[in-house]
Parts: C-alpha cells; structure tokens; sequence
C-alpha cells in the first residue's frame, strides 16, 4: 500500500517537473515573441521615418544632376531669366533641408569631396577648384563635391 | 542572444546580411548602402565610400583588391602579375606573404581586411542596437588553406568570432535554400566587379561539396563599363573632334553616364544619355547626348560575355558532368543583371537560372542562412501559422464579406458592426463562410446560427457587432452580439485551417479562375443593393412627406419606384443602374417641392447608418432566399 503511495507520488512529482518545464518554456517563448514583436514595432517604426527620408533624398539626388546642368546653362548664357528660375528651384529645395557643401579652398575632406584631378600648387590637398557641388540635406552629406585639388611638386 | 551576421568579403563590394524573424535582412551601411566597397585608407583608418573619394589624390595610400593579395606568397605568379597594375606598393614580407606598403608602413592583407570588417562590424551593431561578436565569412570556392587562414584571421583582428568560413558559390545556393529542394548538383555563375568565378557544387549528406571550380581573375564589371566608355567616347570624338577621355572631369561624367545607361539598358531597351556642357569646343561648349540601345550595348560587351563561357565548360568537364546534369543554376554579382549574360547562360544550360534574390547581395544572404543556422534561430517560436482560407459572413444579395482575409497570422481577431436589412426584423442569420469568392454560394459554409431578440427597428438601426476570433491552434470562434440589448449567440468551429493542402490550392485556384465572373456577379448585387436601399428611402421620403409633396412628383416617384423595382429583379445591372439614376433623381425633386430646393434631399443617405457607428462595408444585408428586399421582416435576414 505505502509502497504504491510513494510510486504514486513520484508520477506526481515527475508530472509536476514536467509542467514547470513547459510552463517555464512557454513563458520564454511568449515573452521572446512579446520582445520580437516591440523590437518589430520599433524597427517598423525607424523603417518608416528612414523610408519617407530616403524617398525624399532620392528625388532630390536626381535633381541635383538637373540643377548641374540648369547652372552650366545659365553661366553660359547669361539670361536673368534663367537665374530666377534657377534661384527659385534652389530655394524649394533649401526649404526641404538642403544646402551646398562649402569647400572651395580649404584643405581636402574626403568626407564631402572626390577628387577628380590633382594639380601642382604651392600648398598640399588644398582644394583650388570645385567642379561639381556637393550637396547635404539635413546635415548629411547626400552628394559629395568633385574637386580638383593642389600638391606640391 | 546576441546575432550571428554573415559577411561577403568581396574583392570590390562587401556585404553583411543577419538572420531576423527567420529571414535574412541586408544591413545598409552608415551611408545608407547596401554595399561598402573594399577599399581603405589604412593611415587614416578611412573605409569604403569615403575612402574611394580620394583615390585620385592618395593612389599610394588607398587600398583596394586587397582580397587578391589574402595568404598569397609574393612569389605567386598571380601576385606578381596583379603588382603590376595595382597602384599602391605591395611587397615580400614574414614568410615571404605578400604584404602593402603604405608610408613607410606595413600592413598584411589580413589587417586591410579586418579595417572593412571593422567598419560592416560598426555599421551591423548600430542597425542591430546590440554588440556584434559572431560572424560567417565566405571566401571563394578556390581559396586554399593560407587564403581562408587569412581570412579567418582578418575576422579575429576586427573583434570578431568567425564560426565558419564557407564558400560564396555555397553561400549562394543556401540563399535559395537549394539544399532543402534537394537540388543535387547545381552550378553558380558569379560574374563580379572585377572578377568572374563559375563553380560546380554537388549536394552530400546535406552538405555542398565544391566538384570543380574555374573562372577569369580579371574579368568583371568594370572591363564591360570600360567597353561601354570607350564606345561613347569614340563616338563623341567621331563626331565633334574631342576626346572626353583626356579630360578628367568630362571622363568622369562620362563614366558615370556610361554606367546609367548600362543600367538602364537592363530593364529598357533603350538608353538616352545627357550630358549638356561636357565640354569646351573650338567653338564654345559640346553637349553630349546620345541614345544607346540594348542591341548596341550588346554588341559592344559581346565577346565579354561569350569569354565567359569557356571556363563554364573547363568546370564541367572537370567535374566530368555535362549540362544535363546540372540540376539548378544561381546567378551572382551585379553584372547577372545584364538579359545577354541571362540569355547566355540560360542557352548554354537549357535552363533559366536562379536570380530572384538580388545578385549583389545573394552571398552575404547565405552566410547570414548559415550563421542563422549555426546560432540555432528557433525558428519553431518565430513560425506561426496562417489561415490558408479567407473567413467571413454572408450579407444582403448572397454577398461574402470578408473579416480575416488569407494568411492572416494566427492567433487573431477582428470585429466589424452590421445591421438588418428590413424594418423590424428581430433575428439575423450568421453564415460563416471559408474561401475567396465573392459570393457566399460559391464559399464553403463552416456552419452558421442564428440571433434572435433584436427589438423591431427600421432597417439599418440595430447594430450587430460580430467578432470572428481565431485562437493558436486554428479554432475559429464566432460571436454576434446585439448591442443594444447585449444579447450575443456564438458557434465554435474546429476546423477552419485543417485543410489539406490541396484544398486550400483548389479553392485559391478556382478563385482566381472565376475572378472576371465572380467579379461581375459581385457588382451586379452591389447595383442591386444600390437600388433596393434607394427604393426604401424613397417610400420613407414619400411616407415622411405626406401631403406637402405635389401629386405629379408623388406620381413619378411612384412610377421609377415601380419602375427600378421591377428591373432589379433581372440581371442587367447597366439598366438598373440607369432606373436608380433616374429615380435618384426624381427623389431629389421632393426636396425641392418641400424647401423650395435649398436644403438638399430628405430622408439621409440610402442605408441610413446608425449613430454614427464605424460601419465598413455597412449596407443592410440579406440572407440567400430573400427575394422580396426589405418589404416586411423576413427570417433569417443576415446583418450585414
């Protein structure tokens, strides 16, 4: 009788081990799909605010190539109409956060500007000519400047 | 648990994928790339984009193709031949390695490598927001011992664990998961920036083993952008006397035209380049504008293409197979964009090539397969089931109205609020339907109840909110509560996921094959639905009315009433459209008989909705049999 008691006990007790290690894998995994599904939400969320930003700055990366060309225009033809169109275009863009990386004759950063051409000067990497603008919107450098840039023979 | 990422340490572009959800996922880098060039500035510590920029200025400092020097010895005939045209200094150094010389300064390949590694590490825990520690890098199929010793050494100097170091063309076939379709052997065409490898592989005991392996060291992308450059400059010359090449500025413009269009010249046939002011001529400036078209390009980059072939065959002969025996092809590298060298491909094997997953990214997508699979990514917690049908109830003209649509991840609920479609009715039917098609006959019917009690209503004002939940293991509850009196009736349903997979393809099958039918049935009821509210709300307008309406307008709005009612019983919906028109307006004519037109219809909108409740999809509905629309309260009307 005790005999069968005590076996009684043990199935009992197993059982009981065994509930625990499957309440215990089950609260892992809830709580791990709980965690899975906050670091979604947030993720989702920078995804969002980085895709609108993206979207935005590729347009703008495009036209950047248009307003090259609208510049070269202008400073061949002269016309006061063009530079108004041209100024106007600029300023839309301004308004989205945009403005041109200034690095006409200070010392060559290849964080804002490629070189294209390295020419003999009296001061070393000095940038003596930009080429093509570089453009950053917000903050962040969006189009790096082409510059020709000096070397001391 | 910290992730595993897998690296593609390539000899132009790296990439870094990691494993999140069950899929692999490409990190962008800090400047929002999903590529980083292998290039370094070993002095200044500056990597990839930036460290391309300066180039021109630092030819001697800016390391690149680093990955052909990885554990060679610097009397190879390779390293020989590449120090010939690399600008930087490359010498014999410990144990006669090849190593740089960069200001005075030596750096083994394997501490050039570990800088690109740093900044894929750096970039992989800001997008990860946690430390990175574990890596999977992958190397070519041909890389010996030293080559893969040094690999696994550049990892370790960047602070990183590398569990294995597995071989691209493997690393390409896991991003397929070739290895659980069995595919048995299989062949991977990786044409690169600057480099081409063709590798035979052969599934063993769940493992590829490489058979043969053969290629061009300098064949890549950037010979075929030189073709392409060249062609439009000799064009230009042809016609304008200037050679842009000579021209730093121009040629610059003009390389990265020439890459556009190649590009472009991918997906479109034809290509226009612009370049407006590229140049001064003798008289003023040269524009370059000129349309490139796929033949051309084609023909331009041909033999490019066709000397890829060689080394297809050298590998199979190698591996003594022949075409037919190659059960699957993957696509690699950036220039398996190109339809010829898709076209090409396909021809030589009989077969259209794997390419879906991005050509550029395909490797780092293996190795972070592979990582996912060495970190055990419990993929049992992460997959959840779907349900493979849609679910919803039947409403007014035996319409289905979907509440769960298909592959809705499980658990799930969803709630929507709908009403009677006569006066007075005091039950609703609930059909719960399974399947895709539009109406409810040509669904499943999972079971159905009915709620009784409603209070005697007009039409569309007692609001019946029904929930449709859906618990773990696929049982679907059904509940419909009468909201103004909290009276609910529910039925439980067990099988609604437990169909076979053949079921569920035979059901999606036959939705999409009825979809123009099933699409036009839906919208003749919808018009007949149109109709039937309009009906009620003018004899509800006429009734208001009463005697202020003029006997002629009473007359007519009789007359189109009679009139839209008789064709609503047929099915031609372009007919009972034009009949609610014409009642339509009629009916707007009772304004203007009772406020001289200044106020607009009487009577609210057809379908009344109550009390402002959020009501999709909310006209009244009807259950199938109920002929005789909204008339008197018929049994077994279903809220809609």
């Amino acid at each position: 009788m005790k005999k069968s008691d005590d076996k009684r006990e043990d199935k009992i007790e197993t059982e009981v081990e065994e509930l625990k290690t499957e309440v215990e894998d089950l609260k892992n995994k809830y709580l791990r799909s709980l965690a899975d599904y906050q670091n979604l939400e947030r993720q989702t969320q920078n995804w969002r605010e980085e895709f609108v930003k993206y979207a935005g700055q590729n347009l703008i990366v495009q036209l950047l190539d248009v307003i090259d060309d609208l510049e070269k225009a202008r400073d061949h033809l002269n016309d006061p109409g063009l530079k108004i169109i041209l100024d106007k275009f600029l300023s839309v863009l301004k308004n989205s956060g945009l403005e041109e990386v200034a690095v006409a004759g200070s010392e060559f950063d290849p964080n804002l500007a490629e070189v294209i051409e390295v020419v003999p000067g009296e001061e070393d990497h000095k940038v003596v000519e930009v080429l093509r603008k570089g453009y950053k919107l917000n903050g962040r450098v969006i189009r790096p400047a082409r510059v020709k840039v000096s070397k001391k023979s | 648990m910290a992730k595993i990422i897998g690296i593609d340490l390539g000899t132009t572009n790296s990439c870094v994928a990691v494993m999140e959800g069950g899929s692999p996922k490409v990190i962008h880098s800090a400047e929002g790339r999903n590529v980083i060039p292998s290039v370094v500035d070993p002095i200044t510590h500056v990597v990839g984009d930036v460290a391309k920029r300066q180039m021109v200025l630092k030819p001697q400092e800016t390391i690149f193709s680093i990955k052909r020097l990885m554990g060679r010895k610097f009397s190879e005939p390779s390293v020989q031949y590449d120090l010939k045209w690399l600008p930087y200094t490359v010498k014999a150094g410990r144990d006669n390695m090849a190593v740089v010389e960069v200001a005075g300064k030596t750096f083994t390949p394997q501490e050039i490598s570990a800088m690109i590694l740093q900044k894929i590490k750096a970039d992989a825990e800001s997008y990860l927001g946690s430390k990175v520690t574990q890596a999977v890098i992958t190397v070519p199929a041909y890389f010996d011992d030293s080559q893969r010793q040094a690999t696994k050494q550049a990892g370790e100097i960047a602070g990183l664990e590398v569990l294995r170091i597995i071989n691209e063309p493997t690393a390409a076939a896991l991003a397929y998961g070739l290895d659980k379709k069995n595919a048995h052997t299989i062949a991977v065409y990786d044409l690169g920036g600057g480099t081409f490898d063709i590798s035979i592989l052969e599934l063993g005991e769940g493992v590829y083993q490489v058979k043969s392996t053969n290629g061009d060291t300098h064949l890549g992308g950037d010979d075929f952008d030189k073709k392409i450059l060249d062609y439009l400059a000799d064009e230009f010359k042809k016609e304008h006397g200037v050679d842009l090449r000579k021209d730093p500025q121009a040629l610059q413009r003009l390389r990265e035209a020439a890459e556009k269009a190649k590009i472009e010249l991918s997906s479109a046939t034809e290509a226009e380049i612009n370049q407006p002011f590229i140049t001064q001529g003798k008289e003023g400036p040269l524009h370059l504008t000129m349309k490139l078209t796929r033949a051309k390009l084609e023909q331009i980059v041909g033999d490019l293409i066709e000397k890829t072939i060689d080394p297809v065959k050298k590998a199979l002969s190698d591996a003594k197979l022949t075409v037919k025996d190659i059960d699957e092809i993957v696509m690699v590298g950036g220039m398996t964009r190109m339809p010829k060298v898709v076209e090409t491909v396909t021809n030589f094997f009989g077969k259209e090539p794997n390419r879906s997953v991005n050509p550029d990214e395909v490797v780092a997508v293996g190795a972070a397969v592979q990582g996912g699979v060495l970190g055990g990514e419990v993929r049992d917690v992460l997959l959840l089931d779907v349900t493979p049908l849609t679910l919803g109830i039947e409403t007014l003209g035996s319409v289905s109205t979907p509440l769960i649509s298909r592959n809705a991840t499980i658990p799930t609920s969803k709630s929507q609020v709908f009403s009677t479609a006569a006066d007075n009715q005091t039950q609703v039917e609930i059909n719960v339907l399974q399947g895709e098609r539009p109406m409810a006959a040509d669904n499943k019917s999972l079971g159905r109840f009915i709620l009784d009690g409603i209070p005697p209503a007009p039409r569309g004002m007692p609001q019946v909110e029904v929930t449709f939940d859906i618990d773990a293991n696929g049982i679907l509850n059904v509940k419909a509560k009468d909201k103004a009196t909290g009276r609910e009736q529910s039925i439980k349903i067990t099988g609604s996921t437990g169909l076979s997979k053949d079921e569920v393809e035979k059901m999606t099958r036959e939705a999409e094959a009825h979809a123009a039918e099933d699409s036009a049935k839906k919208e003749l009821v919808d018009a007949k639905n149109v109709a039937d509210s309009l009906i009620f709300t003018a004899e509800k307008s006429l009734k208001d009315a009463g005697d202020k309406v003029p006997a002629d307008v009473k007359k007519s709005v009789e007359d189109k009433i009679a009139a839209l009612r008789e064709t609503a019983k047929g099915d031609d919906k372009a007919n009972i459209e034009a009949k609610t028109k014409e009642l339509s307006d009629e009916l707007s004519k009772i304004g203007q008989a009772m406020y001289g037109g200044s106020q607009g219809q009487p009577g609210g909108a057809p379908g009344g909705a109550p009390g402002g409740e959020g009501q999709p999809g909310g006209q009244p509905g009807q259950a199938p049999g109920g002929e005789d629309h909204g008339e008197e309260p018929v049994e077994g009307e279903v809220v809609s």
